[in-house]
C-alpha cells in the first residue's frame, strides 16, 4: 500500500524532471552532457516536484488533475527523458511513433466506448480475465517475437497489473489515460507536421536542383 | 531455448488475471452473487397508522441546505448527511451530518462530516468544491461515506471519494478517491443508496455528466487488503442519471432514473436487469412526470414501489408520495406532502428503519425535512 502511494508520485517525477531539462537545454541555462548539470537540474526536479506549495506539492497538484497516470504514460516519459539525459534516444523514431500510434488508436476506443458513443462497455472488461487480455497477451508475443522493443512495455503493462501497482483495478487504466492520449496525440500532430514540411523543403530541393540540371 | 522460456513466461504473467477472475475466492465474481435477504418487517396490518414530521435542520440565513441522504444506525438510529454553503457550487460547501433518535423523537445539532481543506488535506489533491453526499450501511455495519469533489470547472467535471467508520460515525478512516474511469478519473456523482449483497458486497448506482448523461453501477466487494470495486454501464441510449435501484428477487434489479431529455413533458425512466446489474435493458417512459428533478424509492414489505417524486413536468415545487403495485408499470399518488408554487420541494431520500419509512428531502433550499411513517399509514392512505 505505501508503495503503491509512492509509486503514483513516479510520473509527476520524471514528468517535472523532462521539464526542467528541456527548459535547460532551450534556454542554454543546462549543459545536460556535463554531470554537474544534470545533479542539478535532478536536484531542482525533485524540490519542484515534492515542496509542498500552498500545502501540495506539484506532484500533488498533477494528481488532482489525473488521479492515475498509466503505464503507459510513464514509459512515454521515460523514453522522453532519456533522450535528454543520454542525449541519445530509446527508442527510434519510427518505434517512437508507433507506440504513440498504439496510445492514440486504444484510448480512442476506450474513451468513445466510456463516455457513451458506443454501447460496448469496454471499460468493464478490463476488470477481469476477458477478451482483452488476450489480445495484449498476443500482441506482447508477437512484438517480443520480432525483438520490437514495444514489447517490453506490453510487458511492463501485466507485471504491474499483476503487482497492482497502481489504484486502479483496470488493467485498462495500466495501458491508457487521459494525459497519455493528449500527449501522444499532440506529439503524432508535431512529428506529422514537421514530416510534411520535411518532405515539402526536400522535394522543393530537388526540383529546383531539377531545374537546374535542365537549364543548360 | 531462453526465448521460449520468455514467452511462458508473458503467458504466464497473462494467465494470473484469468486465475484470479475465475479460480480466487475473493473477489467472488459478480454472477455468483446475490440480493441478500432484506429484513421486509412487518406489513403493518396489526399496526396502528403513524406519521411524523419535522427538520433536521434550523434554517441560517443566506445558506442553502440540499441533497439528503440518510442510513440506519444501531439502537434505533438514524444519520443523515446532507451539504450546506452559501450556494450550489460554492468553496465554502460543506458535508455536515445529525442524528435521530426515534425514542427521544429529535435530531441532534448538525456537524460538519467534511469540508473542501478536509477533503483536500485527506486526499493529499487540489479540491475546489465539494458536492453530493451519500451515507450507506453495509451488511455488517460498516457506515460508508461516498461524497464528491471537484478540482476545477462544473459537476460533469466531478469525481467520487469514500471514508468508512465500523464504530456508527464516531471516527471514519482516511477520504480515499475512487477510479471509475479511464479519461482522467471523470466523473461520477452520486443520489441515491446502494442494494447490500450476499458476501458483504453492494452495489452503489453513480452516474455520469461528461458529454453524455449516464448512469452506471459499481459494485464493491471485501477482499483479502482492503476491497476491490468495479464499474458497468446502466444506461447509453438516453440521458438518465441518478438512478435508484429496487430488487424483484435475487438476481433481478429494477431501475428508475431522472429524465434529462430536453425541457418538455419529460417521464421518470425505467430499466431492468436479470443479472444483478451486469446487463441492463434499454430505458423505458414510466407514467410518472420528471422535471428533470431528482428522486427516490424504496420497495414495500409486500412487495409494491413506494416513491416521493416531484410530480410535475415543469418544476419541483410539488412532491408527492407515490405507490406501483405492479412493478413500476402503473403508479397511484398515495399524499401530496408538499405543495407551493415557487417554491422547491427536492431530492428526497427514502429508507426503511424497522417497521419505519423515513424520508428526508430538501425544503425550499433553506432546511433539511423529516417524515416518518408505517406501513400501516400507507395502507390507510392506499385503500
Amino acid at each position: 500500500m505505501i508503495f503503491k502511494e509512492y509509486f503514483e508520485l513516479l510520473f509527476p517525477l520524471l514528468s517535472i524532471t523532462w521539464a526542467v531539462f528541456r527548459i535547460g537545454s532551450l534556454t542554454k541555462l543546462l549543459e545536460p552532457s556535463r554531470q554537474i548539470d544534470q545533479a542539478a537540474a535532478l536536484a531542482i526536479s525533485g524540490l519542484l516536484t515534492f515542496y509542498p506549495f500552498a500545502g501540495l506539492s506539484a506532484a500533488n497538484y498533477l494528481l488532482s488533475v489525473n488521479p492515475n497516470f498509466s503505464i503507459g504514460s510513464i514509459a512515454l516519459i521515460f523514453v522522453l527523458l532519456w533522450e535528454q539525459l543520454a542525449r541519445k534516444p530509446l527508442l527510434s523514431n519510427q518505434h517512437l511513433l508507433e507506440f504513440l500510434a498504439w496510445n492514440v488508436a486504444v484510448s480512442i476506443c476506450l474513451f468513445t466506448c466510456y463516455l457513451g458513443f458506443f454501447k460496448y462497455d469496454m471499460y468493464a472488461l478490463g476488470y477481469g480475465f476477458s477478451i482483452w487480455f488476450v489480445i495484449t497477451a498476443m500482441l506482447t508475443v508477437i512484438l517480443f517475437l520480432r525483438r520490437h522493443p514495444l514489447s517490453y512495455i506490453f510487458i511492463a503493462y501485466i507485471v504491474s497489473f499483476d503487482l497492482k501497482l497502481l489504484p486502479s483495478n483496470n488493467f485498462f487504466d495500466y495501458i491508457t489515460d487521459g494525459a497519455l492520449f493528449f500527449i501522444s496525440l499532440g506529439l503524432l500532430l508535431f512529428y506529422g507536421v514537421r514530416y510534411y514540411k520535411t518532405r515539402n523543403h526536400e522535394s522543393g530541393r530537388q526540383g529546383r536542383a531539377g531545374e537546374k540540371y535542365r537549364e543548360p | 531455448m531462453l526465448r521460449y522460456l520468455a514467452i511462458l513466461f508473458i503467458f504466464l504473467l497473462y494467465l494470473f488475471p484469468c486465475y484470479q477472475t475465475h479460480f480466487a475466492p475473493l473477489p467472488a465474481r459478480w454472477e455468483n452473487l446475490a440480493v441478500t435477504s432484506q429484513a421486509e418487517g412487518q406489513s403493518g396490518d396489526n399496526e396502528r397508522p403513524f406519521f411524523s414530521a419535522n427538520f433536521v435542520n434550523q434554517e441560517s440565513p443566506g445558506i442553502i441546505n440540499h441533497a439528503p441522504s440518510m442510513t440506519v444506525l444501531s439502537n434505533n438510529r438514524i444519520m443523515c448527511a446532507w451539504y450546506a454553503g452559501s450556494r450550489e457550487g460554492a468553496k465554502d460547501v460543506a458535508i455536515y451530518y445529525a442524528v435521530f433518535n426515534d425514542q427521544k423523537d429529535h435530531w441532534t445539532e448538525p456537524s460538519l462530516l467534511m469540508d473542501r481543506e478536509q477533503s483536500s488535506k485527506e486526499l493529499n489533491r487540489y479540491i475546489k468544491k465539494l458536492g453530493n453526499a451519500l451515507i450507506f450501511s453495509d451488511n455488517e455495519g460498516s457506515i460508508w461515506f461516498f461524497y464528491s469533489s471537484l478540482p476545477f470547472g462544473g459537476w460533469s467535471l466531478s469525481t467520487l471519494n469514500y471514508k468508512v467508520s465500523i464504530d456508527y460515525g464516531k471516527t471514519w478512516n482516511k477520504s480515499k478517491k475512487l477510479i471509475l474511469s479511464p479519461f482522467f478519473n471523470l466523473t461520477n456523482n452520486v443520489k441515491n443508496k446502494g442494494i447490500n449483497l450476499s458476501d458483504n458486497s453492494f452495489i452503489l448506482p453513480v452516474y455520469h455528466e461528461f458529454i453524455k448523461k449516464l448512469s452506471q453501477l459499481v459494485l464493491f466487494q471485501p477482499k483479502d487488503t482492503g476491497f476491490y470495486y468495479e464499474i458497468r454501464k446502466m444506461t447509453n441510449e438516453r440521458k438518465a442519471i441518478q438512478p435508484t435501484i429496487l430488487h424483484q428477487g435475487e438476481k433481478k434489479l429494477v431501475a428508475f432514473f431522472r429524465n434529462m431529455i430536453r425541457p418538455g413533458k419529460r417521464c421518470i425512466l425505467m430499466a431492468k436487469s436479470d443479472d444483478l446489474g451486469q446487463t441492463w435493458s434499454r430505458t423505458t417512459e414510466t407514467c410518472l412526470p420528471n422535471p428533470n428533478s431528482g428522486f427516490d424509492m424504496v420497495k414495500l414489505t409486500k412487495g409494491e414501489y413506494l416513491g416521493v417524486v416531484n410530480d410535475s413536468f415543469d418544476d419541483r415545487s410539488v412532491l408527492v408520495l407515490v405507490m406501483s403495485r405492479d412493478e413500476g408499470n402503473t403508479w397511484k399518488t398515495l399524499k401530496i406532502l408538499e405543495k407551493n408554487a415557487g417554491k422547491e420541494y427536492s431530492y428526497p431520500f427514502i429508507i426503511k428503519e424497522r417497521q419505519f419509512y423515513h424520508v428526508a428531502y430538501t425544503f425550499e433550499r433553506r432546511r433539511i425535512k423529516h417524515i416518518a411513517f408505517n406501513e400501516a399509514w400507507i395502507n390507510q392512505l392506499s385503500n
